[in-house]
């Protein structure tokens, strides 16, 4: 996962290089949620009994938004996975696009977020 | 109204510069099937897309605290709003028009008249700076003459005009600001 996490933030940068904001919300967010499953994975969690929304052994994404505070012990992180959701929802699902400016706001709070979870 | 709850809303009212116009839709997504409603900040100028939606967050978090968020919430540039927001107003019953986004860019930096001034359209337009036309004073939106004549300095503030014309709520408060709930 800390791979993906790390190809995922790269792809995000690659993308933005382009103007492609869309796309590059897409990756950053899972840069995003890649590292968040890396962290609780180094921890010894797992979602059994922890993640009410898990399918399949999976972390589920409301679990990032309701306690991504827990992961570094850092209040502002639930905000993070909030906003970078949000915008991921936007950018696959609505007619809305994203805009490059929304990326590179989120892009330094993530490139954080994975180097610590991630090292 | 329960979700996104009135206090919540009031409180973005309260701290945003009156030129944000908030849509609130019911969305769904499979993904998070506890999500009813996307909130969307509109006509936030491109270098504050980032740091609006993070100060809203704050301002849930200082209400609802611990409590989980039913809602997404972005913020929208004047160019995407004129280009993506202009049916969906309409569709709450208040008319609006399409604006084309070049024209857009003026109209973040409007400010409400005083209340007890002349409307914009009595007084004219070159009697003042455009943003005294676009006043909250109005409380119903001229149901015609939107046409684009007049010279190129005239198009962004009739244009402008008409838009926040058509965003201010109808409501006994003159300096109510403009919200839109299309559910």
């Amino acid at each position: 996962v800390k791979k993906k996490a790390v190809a995922s933030l790269a792809a995000c940068k690659a993308l933005v290089q382009r103007d492609l904001a869309d796309s590059a919300m897409n990756r950053l967010y899972y840069a995003l949620y890649q590292a968040g499953v890396e962290a609780l994975e180094r921890q010894g969690r797992s979602p059994k009994g922890l993640d009410g929304d898990s399918i399949d052994g999976r972390w589920s994404h409301p679990f990032f938004r309701k306690n991504g505070s827990l992961l570094r012990g850092d209040s502002k992180d639930s905000k993070l996975f909030k906003t970078a959701f949000e915008l991921r929802v936007r950018a696959d699902y609505t007619k809305v696009p994203v805009e490059i400016e929304h990326v590179e706001g989120l892009l330094p709070h993530v490139e954080k977020f994975v180097a610590q979870t991630c090292s | 109204m329960t979700q996104p709850k009135q206090e919540f809303l009031d409180r973005l009212k309260a701290e945003f510069p009156s030129e944000f116009a908030i849509v609130v839709h019911p969305f769904t997504i499979e993904e998070d099937r506890s999500i009813t409603h996307f909130v969307n900040i509109l006509m936030v100028p491109r270098d504050r897309l980032h740091d609006v939606v993070w100060r809203a967050w704050e301002i849930a978090e200082e209400i609802y605290g611990d409590e989980p968020t039913t809602f997404l919430m972005t913020t929208v540039s004047p160019e995407a709003t004129a280009e993506h927001f202009a049916e969906q107003l309409e569709a709450t019953g208040r008319e609006c028009v399409r604006i084309p986004a070049k024209l857009l860019s003026g109209i973040i930096q409007v400010r409400r008249r005083p209340v007890d001034s002349k409307p914009a359209f009595a007084s004219g337009w070159r009697q003042g700076p455009a943003a005294q036309g676009l006043a909250d004073g109005y409380t119903k939106l001229p149901t015609t003459g939107w046409s684009m004549h007049g010279s190129s300095q005239t198009k962004t503030p009739r244009l402008g005009h008409a838009l926040l014309a058509a965003e201010t709520v109808e409501a006994d408060d003159p300096i109510q600001r403009r919200y839109y709930f299309a559910a």
